[in-house]
């Protein structure tokens, strides 16, 4: 490394010691944002200080997968950077570096780090040419704030030139998705598809991403579709189709409140529910697989154990109340928890989405989600908040559904009761982390009074 | 009554940014009056027939799936053109307003249009983005949505706007002041939202001209608005206008 990046590092670090040791709390992109001013092109001379295996980007699943494409690594015993609370743009990535790797157990065969980090799609131009993992695995491409990031086009243009910045990276990608096989078709990388290689059975979306040939422009036929435009497809012009998948899940099973299904003559058990938690972990195991450092039994574990604790399908215990959350930020997002509420029979629904910068400021979005499914639900009681209450309940009002505007998770429990079941709380980006603060402290408060109960 | 028939062009390719909720909003708000309704989707390779429309709804798509659309709708330009001369009700947003003058930007390229409204398209610096509210003759209340476009458009002289800016709202091209365009029973704008939810006089206005058209009272009955006119209110306060 030289001087200048050995100082601007340095300066991360020294930046990250104040946060911890002054403000008792994690100085979050700060250092990377440091060190990146000292020295632009550090992530490039950071990046050699562990065998770099993978980013992750996608539209949807991106954190989820890295935590759990990182649980995996880290069962290695190897030391793991990872950028896991989701800073996504290069400034985190270069913090991930900065920080003291994370080991889960001593006594691996090596002591040679390892990394994996999550990349917002349009920085992977950025960050996979200084980063040259080994893999670069895409999620999906749906639609998603296009005010601030424009149409899936220049998306797939950034994650093309971010592939051409790195000619040996393997392009690990979902190939159920014909807007991720159309840049494995153009770019020079080695390439290897994932997908579902089964019939779900699921009825389509009623808008979806293109369902276009990428290459010809005709409309795509399907033999199956997941979700969205993910499926099995053929262009019935030019013979454009699916490519061969290296990594095929089948006999799918979606059970209640998990799933499971067979892969090269294992079977995958999650503690996870949702049609694309088939696709993230099916990419983990991908991932896994071709990198040849962790065992099946590692990975078999990694995915039972995994219970994530950043809001996203996170469980809350109130009493005898119990409360769900997940990210939706986008339709694909909001579809896929339309469908995990109607599999549970759920009959709560509490709906945040806030516009601040990091959500995108255009909400003409909730017009393009299936929330008309939710309207046969009978004794549905939905309720709407964030900035952007009064368009959702605008929306609901003409999928049928009417709505009450609330605060905070707290009104929504004191409007229901035992009786209603389960609460479903759904949320956009900058939305989801409050909720889920204040959900915790309720846990714990309503934990605490059980303890007090008993204790008397 | 024969059912008020809403056409609407290419939905799978036109789709972009929820503008389909236009046709859920003029559909639903039918429903609710007991005014028979159906919904025509026209896609790719089905005949385009404007002779039993009553309401055609053009969308915007991505500039891909947009380049798609664009050959099957010019081919049937002279439909098009005749539906509007005979005061057929049509509503354009973003991309397919633009469709409707005579020259526009495509990427890089200025295509043909179809020519049905004196206005022309060209590329401009950066994009213009942002939630908008307009002030327009058809609705006491303000008009809001939100603006997405890279293309600056210019009325011909004594072709009538929608409505006139407010606030920091850029319309038409960020210069004139205008945003879309109002002739005869057609609408042309670039606000999505979509339009129509969040606005429900510009929703009836375009439902009572279709009914007068096929020469039926355009009275129509009041609706409980409550739950539309107070996020019309939200975004038009955030905006500087109340």
């Amino acid at each position: 490394m030289g001087f200048r990046s050995s100082f601007a590092a340095f300066l991360g670090k020294s930046a990250r010691w104040a946060g911890e040791t002054f403000m008792h709390r994690s100085a979050g992109n700060l250092p990377g944002v440091i060190a990146m001013k000292a020295a632009p092109a550090v992530l490039a001379d950071l990046s050699g200080a562990a065998d770099n295996i993978a980013v992750i980007t996608g539209t949807n699943g991106k954190t989820t997968t890295t935590n759990l494409a990182a649980d995996c690594l880290a069962s290695s015993g190897r030391p793991l950077y990872c950028n896991r609370d989701g800073n996504n743009l290069e400034s985190g990535v270069v913090t991930a570096y900065l920080v003291k790797p994370e080991r889960a157990a001593e006594g691996a065969s090596s002591d040679a780090p390892v990394s994996c980090f999550e990349c917002d799609e349009m920085y992977t131009r950025y960050v996979v040419p200084r980063v040259k993992p080994r893999f670069f695995l895409l999620l999906n491409l749906f639609r998603d704030q296009l005010d601030r990031v424009g149409e899936i086009e220049h998306v797939q243009g950034a994650i093309a030139a971010a592939l051409e910045g790195s000619p040996d990276t393997v392009f690990l990608y979902n190939g159920d998705d014909p807007l991720c096989a159309a840049i494995a078709a153009r770019v020079p990388n080695r390439s290897l598809a994932f997908g579902i290689a089964c019939d779900m059975g699921l009825d389509a979306d009623r808008i979806s991403d293109s369902r276009f040939c990428q290459q010809c422009g005709a409309a795509l036929e399907y033999d199956y579709v997941h979700y969205g435009q993910l499926g099995a497809y053929r262009c019935p012009s030019c013979g454009w189709g699916r490519p061969e998948l290296s990594f095929a899940a089948e006999n799918v099973r979606m059970l209640d409140g998990s799933l499971a299904f067979d892969i090269d003559g294992h079977t995958v058990q999650t503690g996870q529910t949702g049609v694309y938690m088939v696709y993230n972990t099916l990419a983990v195991y991908a991932l896994s697989k071709a990198s040849e450092i962790v065992s099946f039994e590692g990975f078999q574990q990694a995915v039972e154990a995994y219970r994530p604790t950043n809001g996203r399908l996170q469980t809350f215990r109130l009493g005898g109340r119990s409360v769900m959350t997940n990210l939706a930020k986008n339709p694909t997002g909001f579809n896929q928890n339309i469908r995990i509420v109607l599999n549970e029979g759920g009959r709560v629904l509490a709906l945040f989405v806030n516009d601040e910068e990091a959500d995108g400021c255009d909400v003409s979005w909730f017009w393009d989600i299936d929330f008309e499914r939710w309207s046969q639900i009978e004794g549905l009681k939905a309720f709407v908040g964030g900035s952007r209450a009064n368009d959702m309940q605008v929306r609901l009002k003409y999928a049928g559904i009417p709505s009450t505007i609330v605060e905070n998770a707290a009104d929504v429990l004191a409007a229901t009761d035992e009786s209603d079941g389960k609460v479903y709380v759904i949320a956009n980006y900058t939305a989801l982390p409050p909720l889920r603060r204040e959900l915790e402290a309720l846990e714990k408060a309503s934990a605490d009074g059980c303890a007090r109960k008993e204790g008397e | 009554m024969k059912p008020l028939n809403i056409v609407h062009l290419f939905p799978e390719l036109l789709n972009l940014y929820g503008d389909g909720g236009n046709v859920i909003a003029l559909r639903r708000r039918c429903e609710w009056r007991d005014i028979p309704v159906q919904v025509t989707e026209v896609g790719m390779g089905d005949a385009m027939d404007f002779s039993h429309a009553d309401i055609v709804f053009i969308g915007g798509g991505a500039d891909r799936e947009q380049m798609i659309a664009k050959d099957a709708i010019a081919a049937r330009k002279a439909e098009l053109r005749s539906y509007v001369a005979d005061n057929g009700v049509l509503l354009a947003v973003c991309g397919g307003y633009q469709f409707l003058g005579h020259r526009y930007t495509m990427g890089d390229e200025s295509v043909g249009g179809l020519g049905i409204v004196d206005m022309e398209t060209v590329r401009g610096e950066g994009r213009l983005i942002g939630n908008a509210v307009i002030e327009s003759d058809i609705a006491s209340m303000p008009v809001v949505g939100f603006e997405n476009h890279g293309g600056r458009t210019t009325l011909g002289a004594g072709v009538k706007p929608l409505g006139r800016v407010l606030g920091a709202t850029h319309g038409n091209n960020g210069e004139d002041g205008f945003e879309g365009v109002h002739q005869g029973n057609l609408i042309g704008t670039y606000l999505h939202g979509p339009l129509l939810p969040k606005n429900p006089q510009v929703a009836d206005y375009l439902l009572a001209r279709a009914l007068e058209r096929r020469g039926e009272s355009c009275e129509l009955a009041p609706l409980d608005d409550a739950v539309e006119a107070e996020a019309n209110r939200v975004m038009a306060r955030r905006l500087g206008v109340s």
